[in-house]
């Protein structure tokens, strides 16, 4: 199914660019779920060990 | 001035022009976002680790051969490519992350596959790996794009980019992803330690 879109393009350029909480699209509700669990979504990140960014290096210098 | 000062686009510059520590810092400076994104898709660290690889491999190759247009901002471009090779990971391991097609998913029609015991240490264990096993069962669509919203910071219009939807499929997605996040933490009695 195709979607299309019903706003017009300042409102897509507005959705774009600014915070989830001047997007028309998301509720109120929806907005403070979101920031309720923002601590806990940045506890997730995790990085690449150090040996896979040594690899990486390496390969570039080595071309 | 310290390279943490350079845009990306500068040090992408420089990079090209021959200074390899260049591609350091711009590795230092998104490897949690993009390592992060390609981790949650995939589940495995390890799996993970080599993807991640593969990506800057492709990076590197591109930007020496000359091949990088300028317009297209650097995080969103390698996190194309990360994902891409997810994609093309899990056509050969010829399995989806889970159900596709998930525009008006209702998490309720999954959530009886804990068992008791899964159900019951869920409950038990107030950690931040509750909300994490809660974002591997979302629908693939709706966690990608939770996952380039709030980890790559791409705009709703990148993430439709990058994934071949039109904006407000991408939006949707996130609304579902939303609530259905909120749906089982409620079903699952959770709450989260901030």
């Amino acid at each position: 199914m195709i979607e299309t879109s019903t706003q017009s393009p300042n409102d897509i350029a507005n959705i774009n660019d600014e915070p989830m909480s001047n997007d028309s699209i998301f509720d109120a509700s929806e907005i403070s779920f979101y920031n309720s669990i923002k601590a806990d979504l940045n506890k997730l990140v995790m990085n690449p060990s150090d040996k896979s960014i040594i690899h990486i290096l390496d390969f570039s210098r080595s071309i | 001035m310290s390279f943490k000062e350079f845009t990306d686009q500068k040090l992408v510059n420089l990079y090209i022009n021959g200074k390899e520590s260049a591609l350091a810092e711009l590795i230092s400076r998104h490897k949690s976002r993009i390592y992060t994104s390609i981790y949650l898709l995939v589940k495995d660290e390890y799996l993970a680790e080599d993807i991640f690889q593969d990506t800057f491999i492709k990076v590197i190759k591109t930007l020496k051969a000359g091949r990088y247009n300028e317009e297209g901002k650097f995080l969103p471009w390698v996190l194309r490519i990360g994902h891409n090779l997810v994609i093309d990971h899990f056509r050969r391991e010829k399995r989806k992350p889970t159900i596709t097609n998930s525009d008006g998913f209702d998490i309720f029609d999954v959530i009886g596959v804990y068992d008791e015991s899964m159900e019951e240490k869920m409950v038990k264990q107030q950690t931040h790996d509750d909300l994490k096993k809660l974002i591997h069962l979302l629908p693939s669509e709706q966690k990608e794009v939770l996952i380039m919203r709030h980890y790559g910071e791409l705009s709703f219009k990148e993430i439709a980019d990058l994934t071949d939807v039109s904006i407000n499929t991408a939006l949707g997605r996130m609304r579902y992803a939303l609530n259905n996040l909120r749906k089982m933490m409620v079903s699952k009695e959770l709450t989260l330690k901030n």
